[in-house]
């Protein structure tokens, strides 16, 4: 009876979900064909759509929603629509200029971020803003006032294409608005410590980290959250009088003792010392926010972008002090800035032109400080009524323009392989705690290694592609003719041949696929591999580079070896866990209880959710100060223990157990196809087994293991691959740090193709990925003849 | 049915793996309905609920609304988008692995074996390898930010399917298409109108496993997907993730995670026989 | 060597309804050939698994030698199995499955390898040693199913329907093959079979099983003969006993049988036993080579019924005729093939009634006449 109703239940419910599917089906069929025809037709016969793409959290994009609504309100701006698109984070729009850019179909305007300046500058994809100046100047038409734009700002966006510099040459973006930076601070606690808050003129970094260990000393507190990114860590060694290099970056000063002392006492702050300096950032992370939890003492170096969330701040009072000085130096502070820049191959450049004109404009910049992210662009604008607002926190909002007058522009080199190599190395000490000079010299060795590529480059010819194309084309076709001839002349007659030609032109599909979708692009890489390419121009832009990659990938690429040795390491503890324990799962699942379909159905789940949803899931269990883990399995443990950090400090050894752990919770499908295959064993060998006197161990590894090892190998050769192309997971829980603790290969060949604009080499890492897995494969095989008996499968 | 020892722990294992297996997705959903501040506290040591005291329902509309950058287009869009890619994937899939594993598997032609076993080959291919030639291509087409880059493909076969839909044809008895054949159907014709109704698992696996692998596809829709109107759902929620990922919004971020994944847990429970059968067959034969 | 006994077992399957195997006790004495046939479902592979302690009994006892099996391990029991579908392992050597068993008891490696040699000769099997199951043939793999199990010299062999795998003459042969180990070896045997002539040619005593219920048990010669009850005369021999329905009647003074078609005189000595059941529903059994046909014009006796001859078919030394009643009920005769008989020609059949029986109404009617001396 029972069984009856769940048949019933059953049977309606397939049927509502599929009404329901073909509704929605329809429904999204219907949506996208009439979508571009209703999205067109908002557009007048006079109107122009032009796109905007940016990043930023809800504060920001609830501020360029108005904006937008304003510009396109005006009566003027009657012809413009606005298209905007808010991809979240920085990285991700870089990466989308990328493409875009790669596909000669760039935004109109976008966010441009003040260490792209170079890269994007020099390869001529933005407009000449001087240039448009210029122009209306000369048509009197309104323009920007230069001149109240705040020097520093400014600076950070001009670049001069002969030398390579930033910071003189032609203006290439605007600023948006910029921030100095300083610390946040509780006032309370420093109350409680019994310390004088800091004061607006300036104070020193001894009596910075004094405040940080003496709060540090009051009870579940911490001293300070210090934020390590690139830029901030450049202003703590400019604060000490050091840096990385000269401000042309024509000088490297790595090896600078005093600028790794400095480097060193920072990383001192974090290990060294208990709680006076909480986890160290290096990304842009919005998952944290330490300071409001209100026992963290200072929270920095942070710019004013960080004042919009305080102000919701209930439990404490907070301020901002500015950057400490050390010692016997004059104070300095970077100018954090992003600029808005229109693409050189925008098509509706003046239209583009007025809506940044109108951005720049005193009323934008108005409504944009009233939303208190940073300091508007215009002095006029600071030093009025909206920026200085006394009503709003925080107080001390001078410090911030006070720091405008000692601020530099943070200046990167052009090709973002620097910063990326700096980021990781600084990641590596300022979160795993590895010691400041031999990490250093990794990134010495790194840069040099870098410049003497980029010296390389422009020397190379370019990739003879119409010879390559001969050379290859000729024998294929060749080849071609030759074959068709012989098969034509020995085709079958009759009947035969009719099926010939019906079986030939039934695999057609896959045939062409194969031709277009394996093989070219299969042959296309083989090809790139040994060429010089960014991507984001056309192919005829490509170098020949003969074996040059081959020597850099064999020689001086350390993170190529890193990576491998990473994703080695993640297949070596992945495939044999997870075949294990599948295998065991299936053994279990094997029982004849009446609930048994239950349980296969919730083990087998979450390998069908597998994707980005499972991964934020993820991230979020192993977070290592709000995660599941640290809630449910910290209190388990005995001694006191803790779990691991397993992303941050810990990540050196526990990042790829994670993402073995995540694997494990997703081998339903491997369990299942060894339930199969434990199904498909006759029971009469079990039967066989029991009177011979084989029971439990025996019985597994003489008739179980034996009968399996098809499906053994089979899934042992899926898993291998797989795990060697580890991907999604991995970009989204982590993006392969911190460091390199978990930059997999398909990670690493991510990077160089689409964020350091090296599509050559990337073919390269794809072609060794290819022969890596050929060989395993082969190995596998090989070794299967041992210990797969085929005889299991049914003849 | 005996009580034995090593029923009662097997038993026992079952259900704490299946604990083990489900608590994340239970988190997950309670978070989803939970204020920003038991939100928050949920995911500490502390503030764990079984379930939300005030389940908030409207989180799930509230977070869908948030999606991109137009209130509700944004997910319309990506839902969308993505039903319209895996419906036309799944389609084209099924049409071209079905004919060219039948193919494959009862019409004989020279050369047969080399192609297949080509085909066989191309299976073990990382996807990486012909990722960025595959890029220029479409993009010399003008195909970039549109879906076509990853539809088009599905037309041509993938050797997966191919394989397993050769496999079951080869064990049709010949006498079937003999039969046709004096009726007077051609090849074509014995494919649409015998071939494919006997071979209703297989399609049935086919579309399962297509379906899922398109519903939840990152890579493809991440490098050929960029204005917001085009994305799918699975980049629209990494997007989502960079805007909301403050674990103050956890709650939105958990309640669009959730919605991405339903449909594939629907199709989970309605054709979970499929899901059995369609990895045993591949496995078994592979 | 052992005895073996089954003391009252009972069986039923959870989910079903009526046990497989009900109330069954069979002794079976040392060094004896016992065969357990039946219809499928009848209960006799649940049995022969019961003794082999792959399932589990209810209710009852089995014993092997003196000792209780009821909750002994197989392993422990001292039996030997071979399967129906053999059940070798595919990876191992036809060596490696024969010696698994003596290996799994930790049997000396010497010891082992003279066994398996032993057994292997004695089956002809010596050259196969070094194949794997996959690379024999049928009647092979056959053979090396029961050497795996002569090398453990078990107490008792426990064969389930191992020949219904293999082609009709193959199976003639090994039938003979199996007789002869049996009086070799001389061990205890218990063979499951549904081919009642399998049953038949080698068993020293047949159990016959339907419905779980142990029909009868006893000699082939027995069993042909006397057969206990309508069904176990039905089951045995092929072509099957010839029923027919009918009542006793009285006529010209002697009890006689009215099929409907014509009377038949009752068996030699059943006009006693039968005196009290005059008008009762009963059924008269004839074998087919009790029928003879003779001509219209024969003389007439009482035992005699007219028929339609419908089908021939020739055996060689001797034929099958089908024949049809008025009633469209099918009866057969085996004669010798010389005798004349014409498809389609009506004819009278002569019943050799003295070796007859009457059986009671039903299905399974007890055997009236089964005491009768013959």
């Amino acid at each position: 009876m029972v069984s009856r109703l769940f048949n019933i239940l059953g049977r309606s419910f397939r049927i509502l979900v599929s009404v329901a599917a073909t509704i929605v089906v329809l429904f999204s069929f219907g949506w996208v064909i009439a979508r571009p025809m209703i999205r067109a037709d908002r557009l007048n016969a006079d109107q122009v759509q032009i796109t905007v793409l940016h990043w930023g959290e809800k504060n920001e994009d609830e501020i360029l929603a108005r904006l937008v609504s304003d510009f396109e309100s005006l009566p003027e701006n009657h012809d413009i629509r606005v298209l905007r698109t808010n991809l979240g984070q920085l990285a991700a729009v870089n990466t989308k200029l990328q493409t875009m850019f790669a596909a000669g179909d760039p935004t109109d305007v976008f966010y441009l971020s003040y260490e792209k300046v170079a890269d994007f500058a020099s390869k001529d994809l933005l407009a000449d803003i001087d240039q448009l100046i210029e122009n209306d100047q000369a048509n009197d038409t309104p323009t920007i006032d230069l001149k109240d734009v705040f020097p520093a700002a400014l600076e950070a966006y001009r670049y001069d294409k002969e030398s390579g510099e930033v910071g003189r040459g032609r203006l290439i973006a605007l600023p948006k608005d910029f921030t100095t930076v300083g610390f946040y601070y509780n006032k309370d606690l420093f109350e409680q410590a019994g310390l004088p808050e800091p004061s607006a003129d300036g104070w020193t970094w001894d009596a910075f980290v004094h405040a940080a260990r003496t709060i540090a000393k009051l009870p579940g507190c911490y001293g300070a959250d210090f934020a390590t990114w690139e830029s901030m860590t450049r202003i703590f060694l400019w604060s000490h009088g050091v840096d990385f290099a000269d401000p042309t970056w024509k000088v490297l000063k790595l090896d600078d003792p005093s600028m790794q002392a400095a480097l060193d006492k920072l990383r001192g702050w974090f290990h060294d010392e208990e709680r006076t300096l909480v986890s160290a950032k290096t990304q842009l992370e919005t998952g944290q926010e330490p300071f409001l939890a209100g026992n963290v003492g200072m929270a920095g170096p942070f710019g004013r972008w960080k004042a919009p969330t305080y102000r919701l701040i209930e439990n404490f009072d907070w301020d901002f002090a500015p950057f400490p000085h050390a010692a016997g130096h004059a104070s300095v502070n970077g100018v954090f800035t992003t600029g808005w820049a229109i693409a050189e191959g925008s098509k509706h450049k003046s239209q583009s032109w007025r809506f940044i004109k109108y951005l720049s404009s005193p009323r934008a910049q108005e409504l944009m400080c009233r939303a208190g992210l940073a300091i508007p662009i215009l002095q006029s604008v600071a030093n009025g009524p909206a920026f200085s607002d006394p009503s709003l926190k925080p107080s001390n909002f001078q410090v911030f323009l006070d720091a405008a007058d000692h601020a530099r522009p943070i200046i990167w080199p052009a090709d973002p392989k620097y910063l990326h190599q700096l980021r990781v190395r600084l990641e590596d000490i300022f979160k795993l705690n590895k010691p400041v000079a031999p990490a250093m010299q990794h990134v010495e060795r790194g840069w040099k290694d870098i410049q003497a590529a980029d010296r390389s480059s422009g020397s190379f010819p370019r990739m003879p592609w119409g010879m390559v194309i001969t050379y290859l084309a000729l024998p294929v076709l060749l080849g071609i003719v030759i074959g068709l001839t012989l098969w034509w002349r020995r085709r079958p007659r009759g009947l035969a041949f009719q099926e010939e030609v019906a079986g030939y032109g039934m695999i057609g599909p896959w045939v062409v696929g194969f031709i277009a979708f394996t093989a070219f692009p299969i042959i296309l890489s083989l090809l790139l591999a040994f060429t010089r390419w960014n991507g984001m121009t056309t192919l005829e832009h490509a170098e020949w580079t003969g074996l040059e990659n081959l020597a850099t990938l064999w020689g001086s690429d350390g993170t190529f070896k890193r990576s491998l040795l990473v994703t080695a390491w993640y297949a070596l503890l992945a495939v044999p866990t997870s075949q294990v324990v599948a295998l065991l799962a299936a053994m279990l699942m094997n029982y004849e209880f009446k609930s048994i379909g239950f349980f296969r159905a919730t083990w087998y789940l979450p390998s069908v959710l597998a994707g980005v949803g499972m991964a934020v899931m993820w991230k979020w269990v192993f977070h290592h100060e709000h995660g599941l883990v640290r809630a449910w399995v910290d209190p388990l443990l005995p001694f006191g223990l803790t779990s691991p950090s397993w992303f941050e400090k810990d990540a050196g050894t526990w990042a790829v157990p994670a993402f073995v752990i995540v694997n494990l919770w997703a081998i339903g499908g491997t369990m299942m196809i060894y339930l199969a295959g434990l199904k498909g064993i006759p029971k009469d060998l079990y039967e066989a087994a029991e009177i011979d006197g084989a029971v439990g161990w025996q019985r597994f590894s003489n008739v179980t293991l034996p009968m399996l090892s098809p499906i053994v190998f089979f899934n042992v050769i899926i898993a291998v691959i797989a795990s060697f192309q580890i991907f999604t997971q991995a970009y989204v829980m982590t993006g392969g740090g911190p460091g390199d603790a978990t930059r997999f290969f398909v990670i690493y060949l991510y990077n160089q193709a689409f964020d350091f604009h090296d599509m050559g080499y990337a073919s390269l890492l794809a072609w060794v990925l290819l022969l890596i897995i050929l060989a395993l494969t082969l190995l596998l095989m090989w070794a299967s003849k041992k210990f797969v008996h085929y005889e299991a499968l049914k003849s | 049915m005996r009580l034995t020892r090593s029923k009662i722990f097997a038993f026992a294992c079952l259900v704490a793996g299946s604990i083990v297996m489900i608590f994340p997705f239970w988190w997950m959903v309670v978070t989803s309905l939970s204020t920003p501040a038991e939100a928050s506290a949920s995911a500490s040591a502390s503030g764990f609920n079984w379930w939300p005291s005030d389940a908030q329902w409207s989180n799930y509309p509230d977070a869908l609304r948030r999606m991109g950058s137009k209130p509700w287009i944004g997910f319309l869009d990506a839902l969308t988008n993505t039903v319209v890619i895996t419906t036309l994937v799944v389609i084209g899939q099924v049409f071209s692995c079905s004919l060219v594993g039948y193919a494959f598997a009862r019409l004989r032609f020279r050369g047969r074996g080399v192609a297949f076993g080509l085909m066989v080959a191309t299976m073990m291919l990382p996807v990486q390898v012909t990722l960025i030639p595959m890029f220029i291509m479409f993009r010399s087409f003008g195909w970039i930010d549109t879906m076509l880059p990853l539809v088009v493909p599905a037309f041509f076969g993938a050797p997966f399917y191919i394989f397993m839909f050769r496999q079951f044809f080869s064990q049709v008895p010949e006498s079937l298409i003999e039969a046709a054949r004096i009726d007077g159907c051609s090849h074509v014709r014995i494919w649409v109108q015998i071939m494919l109704p006997i071979c209703k698992p297989v399609i049935a696996i086919t579309t399962i496993f297509t379906f899922i692998f398109a519903w939840n596809d990152f890579m493809g829709p991440l490098i050929y997907l960029q204005s917001e109107e085009q994305m799918t759902l699975a980049v629209a929620l990494n997007s989502f993730q960079n805007q909301y990922g403050d674990f103050r919004d956890a709650h939105y971020l958990m309640a669009a995670s959730i919605v991405t994944m339903i449909p594939c847990i629907i199709l989970f429970l309605v054709a979970q026989k499929q899901f059995v059968s369609g990895l045993s067959l591949g496995a078994v034969k592979g | 060597m052992a005895s073996v006994t089954l003391d009252r077992v009972y069986k039923t399957y959870s989910g079903s309804d009526h046990p497989a195997v009900n109330d069954v006790s069979i002794e079976i004495a040392d060094r004896e050939f016992l065969v357990l046939v039946g219809p499928s479902g009848c209960g006799k592979s649940t049995t022969l698994r019961m003794v082999a302690g792959l399932e589990d009994i209810d209710q009852g006892s089995i014993k092997i030698g003196d000792r209780v099996v009821n909750n002994v391990a197989p392993k422990d029991r001292d039996i030997a199995m071979v399967f129906q579908n053999y059940a070798l392992y595919p990876h191992m050597t036809v060596y490696k499955n024969m010696s698994f068993g003596l290996r799994m008891r930790k049997v000396p490696k010497p010891d082992i390898d003279r066994r398996v040699r032993q057994a292997a000769e004695m089956l002809g099997i010596e050259h196969l040693l070094d194949r794997k199951p996959k690379a024999l043939s049928g009647g092979e793999r056959q053979r090396v199913a029961v050497g795996r199990a002569i090398v453990r010299t078990p107490q008792a062999f426990l064969f389930d329907e191992p020949l219904s795998n293999l082609d009709a003459r193959l199976r003639i042969q090994t039938r003979a093959e199996l007789k002869r180990l049996h009086r070799k070896l001389q061990t205890t045997t218990i063979y499951v079979t549904h081919d009642q002539e399998e049953a038949m040619t080698l068993g020293d005593r047949i159990v016959i099983m339907k419905d779980g219920h142990v029909h009868q048990c006893a000699s082939p010669h027995e069993v042909y003969n006397r057969p206990a009850n309508r069904f176990v005369a039905g089951f045995i021999g092929m072509p099957p006993m010839n029923f027919f329905e009918g009542q006793l009647a009285q006529h010209e003074g002697k009890l006689v049988f009215d099929t409907g078609h014509g009377l038949l005189d009752l068996p030699s000595g059943a006009e006693n036993l039968l005196r009290d059941r005059a008008g009762q529903s009963l059924v008269y059994g004839a074998r087919p080579e009790l029928l003879s046909i003779g001509s219209q014009g024969d003389a007439g006796g009482s035992s005699c019924l007219t028929m339609t001859v419908s089908v021939i078919e020739v055996l060689g030394n001797e034929k099958d005729v089908y024949l049809t009643l008025p009633s469209s009920q099918q009866v057969v005769a085996r004669i010798a093939a010389d005798v004349p008989a014409d498809e389609g020609a009506e004819v009278r059949v002569f019943i050799e009634t003295a070796r007859a029986h009457i059986f009671e109404a039903g299905q399974s009617g007890a055997n009236l006449t089964a005491r009768v001396a013959r």
